[in-house]
């Protein structure tokens, strides 16, 4: 499958840069925290990327369709509005249905709306694309920060809880890793991502002037 | 020695730049000039220079421990060969890769590494725990600042503490009573003299510390080896005698006072002994249980972590001795030297920039 | 020989104070480089006769100082590359010289006879302008770097000429104080100096520790308090040379060199004309590679092969073995035959010994550990290694914070580096850099 013939020439190229050359937490940095609060087991971290994907894309259909008549003064405050019912709708979701998730994932739901992610892109992207290739941003991004939140997870649960998705994948006479439970691990597992991607996709860090 | 230096002769050009086994060209070197004296000379001015070289000046401190790592073998056994060689093999594994993608030489700092972890580990510690140890004290102490000289931490001592968070449990019951080993019984396990201090006011006498009868981390037991070689690496000046000497003074003089002002722990209701003598008694155990001498001997004096001015050595040497003995009396902890190191570490760029402001002060640039 | 820091090492091959008797040579060969000085502008032509005494080029640069004939003969300029060649030497080079043209004042008459171009300012290194007129003279009299000439070879037949020649050259420079730099030992040589500065108020002696590098005229000043731009140093030899250039009107075309190192059959001083061709000097113990250095072993600049004769600044020669062997494992040997200034070598345990170095660079270059042995060598007190790292990274202006400028190129934090780094190279490029930018700007 081409991605050129899916999306166009620009949708394939925004969808590029969204997953893997502009990716938004080993280019950008952004969205940081709460992949290092989040990332701790695997069903959380499904849980806070389906949430930022769904508040991605309600930011980007809302934004680049109404873009051409907010005010730049007062964009940031549509932005948030728009954040805040989305992450709204996203927390009293997950309250009725996934309570245990929910419960897990305290405070952190409430947080997607400082999520630089979505910040960043409605005033990088939204604001000046139209919404299909917004959308399609969106799409990447929220792609991008859910694979590598699950990264992360996968390698974090197995090895500090020994489990994968909460069932047992660890032999017996395991000893649970209690440093990569705590969010310092994952300081070193995301660092660790961040150096290798970094790596692979050719990105230098700033330079000092 | 013809034939070895024919074999390395005759194998170098797989290794140059368009030979097969490019790739491992550090490696290759690095055994070349383990066996064969590196065939650099002067270019320009000064045209003799010192012979000692950063190979031999690492080679005596593991001279120095060689005392402590004799005791360690006696005392636990077999297992604490096994233990450094792990050390040694995945250690090396990391700095080998680690130079072979960065195309430089390998580093002879590892060889102090390699041997310092095994040793300030309780001697029962599996050996898996130990290779995970020194890949995470290599790897992230070490590699991801730069490589040996560009590291903030002393890399064995971010791998002790990564397995201390790690592993609690393993690293908190695997210690083995000296000589146990040689008995009928499986390794018999021995509260460490300053957890028995700590939770029964228990304090092992002084000779029994210094010959190592008391159990401890695998390398720290046998304290009179590690004064030993100590001070020969001060005498040797690889080691500056600033940070040691400030370091145990410290401790000495920190617990002393906390000994006079009624800190030491009493056990049950009994009233805190208190006096001078008792003081004195308590600052001496200080001095020489736990890991003090080991650390302020081998690792606080680590010249990469420790400051470079003369007056920081001092401040860095007394900052260790403070926080040690804090941390042994109001915390939760039993021992404070590895916190206390890796702390001071932490603050040694700002001991040196401190330093350095005071002396430069009239010259500082606008 | 002390090295600052506590640290005494003796090198095989130190010249004697004797001097070895003149074998008259076949030609000279004058070249027209030396350290500091680039003779460019050429006076004679191919085949001219000269007499001694002739100016055979001058260094625009440096205020036109001469390079003169140190024997009358015929030129020869296609002899060899950058070099003059005096052939067919004549025998009564003595008698004959060459013409004085207008006596000029004194200065002019220095720089007239080669003698100017041995004075050297203390914050440049470079040849002092003629014009200008110094607050002090610092002539270092004791040299303790291996192996630069002795001064109980030079000054073999007395002191008279030395003090006489430091009085002219004091009343020259309108009463500049002149300041001896001497050991703190004992010697008849410094009882003579000291009789003289007892009954010359202007005259000063500086006494220093016998240790590499306490003899470095840029040390005495910085410890005397004088300004090196106002400071100007000579050595013995030139200030001989002034006595005798404003006494006799003698040309300053002959001086002493020693001759040392480990590979040298007799190592003793020579007294040479300018030009001597230096395979006739270098009288060596084996056919091994060698490396000339001219100069002192840690300062000096290494002899390319294509020098043919001794050049006008030269102070000493020392050969020294080019590393060849590879020696086993030899970093677990005890090492009896090694001083280092770690004692991390087994010869702590033997009585002083005179050791013999080749080129070695001793080990393989590293990364700075911060070991601290530079600092502990460093006699004017500055880091080295934080200076380096400065210098590395292009940020002078934060060597010069931290004291760049007290630096006197003595090469000992080189020397002592256990990373094999060459801190003295980075230095004196960076110096030469900033000298430029001040001529420049």
């Amino acid at each position: 499958m081409n991605l050129k013939e899916l999306f166009g020439k620009k949708g394939a190229k925004t969808v590029k840069n969204g997953i893997w050359r502009e990716h938004p937490i080993s280019s950008a940095t952004l969205g940081i925290c709460s992949a290092l609060a989040i990332s701790n087991k695997v069903e959380n971290a499904i849980a806070m990327s389906a949430g930022v994907i769904f508040v991605l894309i309600l930011t980007a259909i809302i934004i680049s369709l109404l873009r051409k008549i907010i005010p730049s003064r007062v964009r940031i405050i549509i932005y948030m509005i728009t954040i805040a019912a989305g992450v709204t709708i996203v927390d009293l979701v997950l309250k009725a249905y996934f309570p245990i998730i929910s419960e897990a994932m305290g405070p952190y739901v409430p947080l997607i709306i400082t999520n630089c992610i979505i910040m960043g892109r409605a005033e990088a992207f939204f604001v000046q694309n139209p919404t299909k290739l917004s959308l399609l941003d969106a799409l990447a991004n929220g792609l991008a920060y859910g694979y590598t939140l699950m990264a992360i997870a996968i390698f974090r649960e197995i090895f500090a809880f020994g489990t994968l998705l909460g069932v047992r994948v660890t032999p017996a006479g395991w000893v649970d890793w209690v440093v990569l439970a705590a969010p310092a691990g994952a300081f070193f597992v995301l660092g660790t991502f961040l150096w290798v991607t970094r790596t692979l996709a050719g990105v230098e860090p700033p330079k000092k002037s | 020695m013809k034939w070895l230096y024919n074999l390395f002769e005759s194998s170098k050009p797989h290794f140059e730049k368009r030979g097969k086994l490019a790739f491992f060209k550090p490696l290759f070197e690095a055994i070349e000039f383990i066996f064969f004296y590196p065939p650099a000379r002067t270019v320009t001015g000064p045209h003799v220079r010192d012979p000692l070289d950063i190979k031999r000046y690492m080679t005596i401190v593991i001279v120095a421990l060689l005392p402590s790592i004799c005791a360690s073998i006696y005392f636990f056994g077999p297992r604490i060969l096994l233990m450094i060689l792990v050390s040694y093999a995945v250690g090396g594994l990391v700095e080998v890769l680690f130079a072979c993608i960065r195309k430089t030489e390998i580093h002879e700092g590892f060889f102090v590494t390699g041997i310092l972890f095994p040793l300030i580990l309780p001697p029962a510690t599996p050996l898996w725990v130990v290779a995970v140890g020194v890949f995470f004290g290599v790897f992230f102490g070490k590699e991801v600042f730069g490589g040996t000289g560009h590291n903030i931490f002393n890399p064995a001592l971010v791998g002790r503490l990564f397995v201390t968070i790690a592993f609690p449990t393993i690293l908190t019951t695997g210690w083995t009573a000296p000589g146990a080993w040689r008995g009928a019984a499986d390794a018999v396990s021995q509260a460490t003299p300053m957890a028995l201090a700590k939770t029964q006011a228990v304090f092992t006498p002084v000779a029994d510390l210094l010959i190592g009868i008391p159990s401890g981390s695998a390398g720290e037991t046998f304290r009179l080896g590690i004064i030993i070689g100590g001070i020969f690496l001060m005498l040797t000046r690889v080691s500056n005698w600033r940070v040691p000497i400030s370091y145990l003074a410290s401790v000495f003089v920190m617990a002393f006072v906390i000994g006079l002002f009624g800190g030491i722990p009493s056990a049950g209701e009994s009233a805190a002994p208190s006096g001078f003598a008792a003081a004195f008694n308590f600052g001496l155990f200080n001095l020489l249980g736990g890991s003090v001498l080991f650390g302020a001997m081998f690792m606080a004096c680590d010249p990469v972590t420790s400051p470079f001015t003369v007056p920081g050595k001092f401040i860095f040497g007394i900052g260790c001795g403070v926080l040690t003995v804090l941390i042994r009396v109001f915390s939760g902890y039993v021992e404070g030297v590895m916190f206390s190191i890796v702390i001071m570490n932490a603050f040694t760029p700002l001991i040196d920039h401190i330093v350095l402001s005071m002396r430069y002060r009239g010259a500082e640039a606008s | 020989m002390k090295f600052n820091g506590g640290y005494n090492v003796m090198l095989e091959g130190e010249p004697s104070t004797g001097v070895a008797p003149y074998q008259k040579p076949e030609a000279l060969h004058l070249p027209l480089y030396s350290d500091r000085l680039d003779f460019s502008l050429l006076e004679v032509e191919d085949g001219a006769s000269v007499v001694k005494g002739q100016v055979l080029a001058r260094d625009p640069v440096n205020f036109s100082v001469p390079l003169l004939a140190p024997m009358a003969g015929t030129i020869n300029l296609k002899f060899a590359e950058r070099h003059i060649t005096i052939e067919h030497l004549s025998a009564s080079s003595d008698s004959e010289t060459a013409e004085v043209g207008d006596v000029g004042d004194e200065r002019q008459t220095l720089l007239r006879l080669g003698v100017w171009s041995s004075l050297a300012r203390l914050d440049t290194n470079r040849v002092p302008d003629p014009e200008r007129t110094p607050e002090a003279l610092i002539v270092s009299v004791f040299r303790f770097e291996p192996f630069l000439p002795s001064p109980a070879a030079i000054l073999k037949d007395g002191a008279g000429d030395f003090v006489s020649g430091l009085d002219r050259l004091h009343k020259l420079f309108e009463d500049a104080a002149v300041y001896l730099v001497v050991p703190e030992s004992d010697s008849e040589l410094k009882g003579q100096l000291a009789q003289a500065a007892s009954s010359n108020s202007w005259l000063n002696l500086f006494e220093v520790p016998q240790t590499y590098p306490f003899d470095h005229p840029a040390f005495a000043a910085q410890m005397l308090k004088l300004s090196p731009k106002r400071a100007w140093s000579l050595d013995v030899q030139g200030v001989i040379a002034a006595n005798q250039a404003l006494e006799n009107n003698r040309p300053y075309t002959k001086r002493m060199v020693s001759v040392g190192g480990p590979q040298i059959n007799q190592p003793c001083h020579h007294h040479l004309p300018i030009g001597y061709p230096l395979a006739m000097i270098i009288d060596r113990q084996s056919g091994a590679e060698c490396r000339i250095v001219s100069g002192g072993v840690l300062t000096g600049g290494a002899v390319a092969p294509s020098q043919l004769g001794l050049d006008i600044e030269c102070q000493g020669l020392t050969v020294l073995e080019e590393l060849t062997g590879r020696e086993i494992l030899a970093f677990v040997q005890p090492g009896f035959t090694k001083q280092a200034y770690s004692k991390t070598f087994a010869s702590v345990f033997k009585p002083l010994f005179k050791e013999k170095r080749t080129t070695a660079l001793g080990g393989e270059s590293r990364p700075c550990v911060f070991c601290g042995f530079c600092e502990q060598a460093c006699p004017v007190g500055i880091i080295p290694h934080l200076i380096y790292r400065y210098l590395d990274k292009d940020r002078p202006e934060d060597a010069y914070r931290f004291k760049f400028d007290k630096c006197i190129d003595c090469g000992l934090c080189s020397y002592v580096c256990v990373s094999k780094i060459n801190h003295l190279k980075l230095f004196r490029a960076e110096r030469s850099r900033a000298v430029t930018e001040l001529i420049e700007g």
